[in-house]
């Protein structure tokens, strides 16, 4: 029963981190319908700016800052080169898988197939939680970052224009269009956001859990599932599936085995599929 | 006649006479009677001939296949586990594996050919990872992430699909390669090669026409699985080893997309070649890489390749290789319509 109640509040701190991870995924496939294999990639390579901006300042928030930043403009500039003047589905999500195997080969160049961490970056020692429950700082400290991000998130998608806009566009690009709202600009802005968010979780995780140029496709797994779980395209739905799938993975991995956790997490993607293709909280499927 | 039909008219010809001279430039620059030539040529062409086998659903169905290498890992374990674990023939071994993945394709069909969309793409992505992680997990039956290899024979025979050589695996793979463009082709002829079409076209409108949208789908992803898993079968047997990233890897799953859709998803012939051609080309600079010390040369290339796919409505091959082979090939006899 301890066990279980560890594991459990484990899961939900990591689920919290592994909403703002796929959050950019859902809303790209919300505004542009295109799932983004390169997600899982870009926020590898968020993950390594933050290591090399700390290798020099040696300062968590800065770095995390620098990844923000490098990877909103990468976002940028990989929806406008790539993907702004291709309509057809299928091929623009060839676009992102092609994208990420080239950041994959060049951080293996640059970078060496070692693991990196930026372990340190946050003291070591555990937090005890009401009820005795002791978690490492760092994951508390990852856990908050997500939740807070989230919440700014979606009162910004609730609450600004911009925001509004693009909620235009995942429901219907066409009808937007009409209403005079730039769809292409709101796709580059999502974009944009979306990978700097999941630039922003890959240094949370980064702060316990050391990453390698091939970490990219079990991120990419794990966010697939949440956002399919959560329905693609919605910003409270993945932060809730988030902390499910989180829960789902650490009680595996108490319970079952440590390399087998991804298995649990992929029968509830495979349950989700057979259930509730479109998720809880989207639209249904016609 | 409009500009883009006379585009298509010329494409074929010259792509293939371009295709022709290259391998014969090629050929003539190797020996044959060198081992390690036939070990890379035997590789290359089980790659291309995946290629092959993944445009029937990926290329004739319009179904984007993401894990091929489920179908193809499959295939290669089971042959080489049976062998080392329980002393089972190859041949058998790989019976076994065909119908393994047969099954394995047919949940995966079921599961998500209900569906439309990109569900397909992304449980056949998640297959292959789990896939993957279950084979490095289980040590003690898969070897885990060191893998397994094949014992040699003394005096090995075609019955323990061994050879002292390395041509008798070329010829294989060279068969298999065969007989994946003679399943396409009877495919496109059939009954069911016209049912794809409609499903890729329009999939709400064959299913209005009375299309089995669902069993189409799942009887291609079958056949396509069914070809991959003889042919990972066969790579485990040439290389005399496998392990899961070899046998699961995204990039094994990309380089079928990827040489599918360069050739041509849709063509007879097409993957193949293309295979062919761009699997050589890309083995020739990794070699070269990693003598110049630069590693993993060939993932970037695969990257390069696919965004270049993804622009394709700027950026077309087949136009590009009619322009080349317009030069080499003027006055050539036009033939019908390609597609």
């Amino acid at each position: 029963m301890r066990l279980l109640l560890d594991a459990i509040v484990s899961g939900l701190i990591i689920g919290g981190i592994y909403g703002l991870a796929s959050v950019g995924l859902s809303m790209v496939f919300g505004v542009l319908r295109v799932v983004n294999f390169a997600h899982g990639a870009l926020i590898v390579l968020g993950m390594y700016v933050a290591w090399a901006t700390f290798k020099v300042v040696e300062n968590v928030m800065v770095s995390g800052l620098a990844a923000i930043l490098a990877m909103g403009l990468l976002g940028a500039l990989a929806y406008w080169l790539f993907l702004r003047r291709q309509s057809n589905e299928q091929l623009q999500l060839i676009t992102t898988l092609g994208i990420a195997l080239i950041i994959q080969s060049l951080l293996l160049l640059v970078a060496g197939p070692e693991n990196r961490t930026l372990t340190g970056g946050i003291s070591a020692d555990a937090v005890t939680l009401p009820g005795g429950i002791a978690v490492g700082r760092a994951r508390v400290v990852a856990a908050l970052v997500g939740g807070t991000a989230m919440v700014i998130l979606g009162l910004w998608v609730r609450r600004t224009t911009s925001g509004r806009a693009i909620r235009a566009v995942v429901d219907d690009a066409d009808m937007a269009r009409m209403c005079g709202i730039d769809v292409s600009r709101a796709q580059l802005l999502v974009f944009a956001v979306g990978t700097a968010l999941g630039a922003l979780a890959g240094t949370a995780i980064a702060l316990f859990d050391s990453f390698s140029p091939s970490s990219g496709t079990d991120l990419l797994l794990i966010a697939f599932v949440v956002v399919v779980m959560g329905g693609l395209g919605s910003v409270a739905g993945t932060a809730i599936a988030g902390l499910v799938i989180g829960v789902v993975e650490a009680v595996s991995q108490t319970f079952w085995s440590l390399e087998l956790a991804d298995v649990a997490v992929f029968v509830v993607f495979v349950a989700v599929l057979l259930l509730r293709p479109e998720g809880f909280f989207g639209e249904e499927i016609t | 006649m409009s500009r883009l039909a006379g585009v298509g008219v010329r494409s074929k010809r010259p792509v293939m006479y371009c295709t022709a001279a290259a391998a014969v430039l090629y050929l003539g620059s190797v020996s044959f009677t060198d081992e390690y030539f036939a070990a890379t040529l035997s590789q290359v062409l089980l790659v291309a001939a995946g290629a092959q086998a993944w445009s029937i659903i990926g290329g004739l169905g319009g179904q984007l296949s993401l894990g091929h290498s489920v179908f193809f890992g499959v295939g290669a374990y089971s042959g080489v586990i049976l062998l080392i674990r329980y002393e089972v023939n190859p041949w058998v071994g790989m019976v076994t594996g065909v119908l393994l993945a047969c099954a394995i394709a047919t949940l995966i069909g079921l599961i998500v050919f209900g569906l439309r969309g990109v569900y397909f793409a992304l449980a056949s992505f998640a297959f292959a990872v789990v896939f993957e992680t279950v084979v490095t997990a289980a040590s003690d039956f898969t070897g885990g992430p060191v893998g397994l290899s094949v014992p040699l024979l003394p005096s090995p025979t075609w019955a323990d699909m061994q050879f002292t050589t390395g041509w008798p695996y070329v010829l294989l793979a060279g068969l298999i390669v065969v007989a994946s463009i003679t399943t396409t082709y009877l495919i496109k002829r059939s009954h069911l090669g016209l049912e794809l079409r409609a499903i890729k076209e329009n999939e709400l409108a064959a299913q209005a026409i009375g299309v089995n949208a669902r069993f189409a789908k799942l009887v291609a992803l079958v056949i396509s699985a069914a070809l991959t898993a003889i042919i990972g079968s066969l790579y485990s047997q040439t290389i005399l080893f496998i392990d899961p990233s070899s046998a699961f890897g995204l990039v094994l799953s990309l380089q079928f997309v990827i040489f599918a859709m360069v050739g041509g998803a849709e063509r007879t012939f097409g993957p193949a070649i293309a295979g062919i051609v761009l699997g050589l080309s890309i083995e020739e600079m990794r070699v070269w890489g990693s003598d110049q010390g630069i590693f993993g040369l060939e993932t970037a290339a695969y990257g390069l390749l696919l965004v270049l796919i993804g622009l394709r409505n700027r950026i077309d091959f087949a136009r590009i290789g009619a322009r080349i082979g317009s030069r080499f090939a003027v006055g050539s006899k036009v033939g019908g319509p390609s597609s």
